[in-house]
């Protein structure tokens, strides 16, 4: 992909290599050539848009920067896009316009650094609460990370059409696990549209590490960004110094890290298999599979000292050899766990009752998975056949073989389906890495880590791709730290699935994607004593009213 | 003999949920909360204030005729070989009381402005309006066949035939379907519609609508057990009997309640049409003779 | 055999490998703040008191996220992450450990210098004695870097006039 838009372009744009197939384009002249640019990026059969990030450079270059990263996953290359932004004139034009997988990004940095996009088709806030002042943008250099501004607003919710009535999933609702609005406009059972309003769990986390943590203490937030994924954002964090850098890890560390990936991927999918059967009903199968979960637990109890938050992952390497008795444990556990999960999944699927639930409810079709950017299982089950392991692979996963699986129908069943084939790859991959890991260190040595530089990397945690970017700052600081977790994608895609289905299920739909709020909105910060009063006040009076 | 229904009918169901509970609880390799935890939580309900958010009458009505139509249904059924309250024509009462009980759990739902009550109150309708008419022709199938309208004088006359056979079963499915067993508590769904006309309710009031439930479900299988006991038995030994074939039927449900998931109203709505379709038929071999 | 448990009637014990509330060994530490530095959520802070020549190493253990870096850097092992994970307390202060350290008086002023008695010690004990001879290091323990500057300042003075003569 490179190469080829090299020959078209690469004339007019100035050229910045990041890493051997990751290579950065900044428009420095004509930036009328943007929306060409990008249509003959997405044009490509295998490509999405990757992330975007919008910086505050005007300490160093004079005016902000808007950057759009694109992967083609079947050729392995990762291009970026930098448009200058000036501040005296903060528009770009947008790229939401015509592919909807950017909207939420550009609706993003209007927010947090005032750049409008021009021909943004929904221009509403995003992030920010109700209640924040209009001019005050959180991520640019200038504000304060504890500086908490009033004000009042109230937010502009789509008015439901013709003779529906409005019924609020949310914000506090018994199928969520975080607070997030559906808004849906039913008719009877049946719901009509959809309108999302989230960002509730938003925790400042980017401005956060902008300013006082050095490389290694930005590791530890960045495996509390997820309550479920955490360790796959702290590997994606570490990666991407790792590039900016230019430090190599060790085989075995990536090995190691590579076999906590997968301990990850099993205990989430485990856990969403028994979110999926609660909300149905079925309670015996989510006693169970949580009870076959347990053991995964405690095998990372065991191997890490946590059950969830590993803190394994520094710059360069991870902290906690893998000795033997823990290898022995592990190929223990996989082997209870593979017999007891088949036993679960042949009760899943002969339950007449919840295969009912799950046929056919919820579907997206493959061209709209694909103008959302949609990743994971979501796309998976929709037919796109993208999975960052194979796309961008990482850490020892180019070493280690394994399927894919990809289903075409894009219902629940689907998704519900392509997570059970990912558990049992995942044992798999497991029992391969234990068995292929080399010797050797488990850190690598460095001296430095230098600054200005900028590292972008991905990684497949369960729901789909994590991409983080990150720009290196002085006296081992970072200058800018971007999160794209795959549920901000995900996200946009629900509305589309719950038209023409049932309230009932509603919430099953909502699961289905397997959503991680917390992943999402990881961004800028609410001041916790007025911020939380009003939006509760809001929303309370929201949800009596039909 | 009788009067012990009117101890048992108000006191039991709560006891019978804990077990149920525990059952349950056991079946998903868990300890479970103790037997008599449904009636700590009732008790601990039943002496909280609640909360009205709408001034309607009905609202705060609702649970009190909720609680009166459950237990006239139970005191309507017989306990031995007769029923406390009985008359000649007391299986019309019986339905009349029994789609009074839903009529209140819609009052209630519907007289608040919150959108989660009206979608339980419209699943609760429609669910109605397909299964009460169910019961109505399987009760009738019986009613046909003993040339009686009086509940206890049916359930002493019953005699085998080929209707009376289908009659029975479809009056287990009947029974499990309106005790609001999963797959069938669509109307009281908590993971989709927040348990849907129960919503707005809380403290004494949503205490005494979780208790009028319980009797409801109990006497629905008391109804099924004195329909297998008291045609072979008399006095206590048919008191004994009912009772064995209750908790029988009771822990067989709450076992195959374990292992299903929830349906959906269209699926409910349309097993129930084909139910009403096989009652009508057999109620047509019932009146042929057979 | 049920899954679930009558905890906390039942008692719980963590693995041997879990990582719990950290605990400091006040024998052993010797307040370089190492920890201080490594931690990411400041659960650990260093509070200097150079009037009366104190230093205080804070842990809070409400603050910590149990991530074990201070273990990781600590050069004596003093703090170390327990089993326990039982935190929850209706005293908040019952979550803070505080150890207290006096801190060096230099010599030549009689200010008080940025480091611990303790560390002086310890960095003595480290140092192979036949150094400790040649260099004439305790000549300059413990000396504020206003004083060290000026000794050596002085040194190079006297060594020139000697090379000279």
């Amino acid at each position: 992909m490179i190469r080829e838009f090299e020959e078209k372009f690469g004339s007019t744009l100035e050229k910045k290599v990041i890493a051997k197939n990751k290579v950065l384009y900044t428009l420095m002249v004509r930036r009328e050539d943007f929306p060409d640019i990008i249509n003959y990026i997405l044009s490509r059969p295998n490509t999405r848009l990757f992330t975007m990030v919008g910086m505050d450079e005007r300490n160093t270059e004079e005016s902000f920067s808007v950057t759009y990263w694109f992967l083609d996953w079947k050729d392995q290359e990762v291009i970026g896009v930098r448009l200058y932004v000036p501040e005296d004139e903060p528009y770009f034009p947008s790229v939401g316009a015509f592919h909807k997988g950017a909207i939420w990004f550009e609706r993003e940095v209007q927010d947090l650094l005032g750049l409008r996009a021009e021909g943004l088709p929904d221009p509403r806030r995003l992030i920010l609460p109700d209640d924040w002042p209009e001019g005050v943008y959180p991520l640019r250099e200038d504000f304060q990370y504890c500086h908490s501004p009033a004000g009042t607003r109230s937010y502009p919710y789509k008015e439901p059409p013709g003779d529906s009535t409005v019924h609020p999933m949310g914000p506090y609702h018994v199928a969520l696990d975080e607070p997030a609005h559906f808004r849906l406009f039913v008719r009877g059972e049946e719901i009509v549209d959809v309108d999302y309003r989230g960002f509730y769990s938003h925790r400042g986390i980017e401005k956060l590490a902008r300013g006082r943590l050095n490389y290694n203490q930005i590791v530890f937030i960045a495996e509390r960004i997820c309550g479920i994924c955490g360790f796959a954002h702290s590997v994606a964090y570490a990666q991407a110094i790792e590039e900016a850098a230019g430090i190599e890890v060790p085989d075995r560390a990536r090995y190691i890290r590579t076999i906590l990936l997968e301990i990850e991927r099993l205990h989430s999918h485990l856990l969403w298999l028994g979110v999926a059967a609660h909300l149905t009903g079925f309670d015996t199968a989510f006693m169970r599979s949580w009870e076959i979960r347990e053991q995964v637990m405690e095998l990372a109890e065991r191997l890490t000292g946590n059950r969830k938050t590993y803190g394994l992952v520094l710059v360069g390497g991870v902290r906690r050899d893998l000795l033997d008795y823990r290898k022995s444990l592990i190929l223990e556990t996989l082997k209870n766990l593979r017999r007891e999960f088949d036993e679960l999944v042949d009760m899943l699927v002969s339950t007449k009752s919840f295969v009912k639930r799950c046929e056919g409810v919820g579907v997206l079709s493959k061209e709209k998975a694909r103008e959302w950017d949609t990743a994971g299982p979501l796309a998976r089950a929709s037919g796109i056949d993208y999975d960052t392991r194979t796309g961008l692979p990482y850490a020892a996963y180019d070493e280690l073989s394994f399927d894919v699986p990809v289903y075409k129908e894009g219902d629940v069943l689907a998704r519900a389906l392509v997570r059970i084939d990912e558990v049992r790859e995942s044992i798999s991959l497991l029992e391969q890495a234990v068995d292929a890991i080399p010797g050797g260190p488990v850190m690598a040595e460095f001296n430095e880590v230098p600054s200005w530089r900028e590292g972008i990397s991905a990684v497949e945690a369960p729901r789909g791709e994590n991409t983080h970017y990150v720009m290196t700052g002085e006296v081992n600081r970072i200058y800018r730290w971007r999160v794209k977790a795959p549920t901000y994608n995900n996200l946009q895609a629900v509305p589309d699935m719950l038209r023409g289905y049932t309230i009932a299920d509603a919430p099953l739909i909502v699961a289905s994607i397997d959503p991680c709020y917390s992943c999402t909105e990881r961004v800028q910060v609410v001041d916790v004593e007025s911020g939380k009063t009003k939006v509760i006040s809001l929303g309370g009076g929201i949800g009596t009213c039909p | 003999m009788e009067l012990i229904g009117a101890i048992i009918a108000p006191f039991l169901p709560p006891l019978l949920d804990g077990i149920a509970r525990k059952v349950r609880a056991m079946i998903q390799n868990r300890v479970g909360p103790s037997i008599f935890q449904t009636w700590y939580d009732i008790i601990t309900l039943l002496s909280m204030e609640s909360i009205l958010p709408t001034a309607s009458l009905a609202f705060r009505l609702a649970p009190y005729v909720a609680l009166a139509s459950a237990i006239c249904m139970a005191l309507m059924l017989p306990y031995g070989s007769d029923a406390i309250i009985n008359f000649g024509g007391d299986l019309i009462a019986f339905i009349y009381v029994f789609t009074l009980f839903s009529a209140a759990l819609v009052f209630g739902a519907l007289s608040v402005d919150n959108s989660y009550s009206h979608a339980g109150a419209n699943r609760e309708l429609t669910l109605s309006l397909v299964f009460k008419p169910l019961f109505a022709i399987t009760i009738g199938i019986f009613a046909l066949k003993t040339g009686s309208l009086s509940i206890t004088e049916i359930a002493r006359s019953i005699s085998p035939s080929l209707s009376i056979i289908g009659a029975y079963l479809l009056l287990l499915y009947v029974t499990y379907v309106e005790s609001g067993f999963i797959p069938y508590d669509i109307a009281e769904a908590e993971t989709e519609i927040l348990e849907g006309p129960l919503t707005e309710y809380s403290g004494r009031l949503l205490g005494l609508f979780k208790w009028a439930l319980q009797i409801k479900r109990f006497a629905m299988i008391w109804l099924f057990a004195s329909f297998v006991a008291l045609p072979v038995a008399e006095g206590a030994i048919a008191f004994v009997l009912q009772l064995l074939v209750f908790l029988l039927t009771y822990l067989l449900m709450v076992t195959y309640e374990s292992l299903n998931a929830r349906y959906r109203l269209d699926q409910a709505t349309r097993q129930g049409m084909k139910g009403i379709v096989i009652g009508v038929v057999l109620m047509i071999i019932a009146w042929l003779g057979w | 055999m049920p899954v679930t448990k009558y905890y906390p009637f039942e008692p719980e014990q963590a693995p041997p490998e879990y990582r719990g509330i950290p605990e400091i060994d006040p024998r052993l530490c010797v307040g370089c703040g190492a920890c201080v530095n490594a931690c990411p959520p400041d659960a650990l802070i260093k509070i200097d008191d150079y009037e009366n020549g104190m230093r205080k190493i804070v842990l809070d253990i409400g603050r910590c996220i149990r991530c074990a870096r201070c273990e990781e850097v600590c050069p004596t092992g003093a703090i170390k992450l327990t089993q326990d994970f039982e935190a929850a307390s209706d005293d908040r202060a019952a979550h803070v450990e505080v150890v207290e350290l006096r801190l060096a008086k230099c010599r030549g002023c009689g200010k008080y210098t940025d480091y611990t008695e303790r560390q002086l010690q310890k960095v003595l004990s480290l140092i192979p004695p036949g150094i400790v001879e040649f260099d004439r290091v305790r000549e300059k323990l413990p000396l504020c870097r206003e004083c060290k500057r000026l000794l050596t300042v002085v040194n190079a003075t006297k060594f020139e006039e000697e090379m000279r003569e």
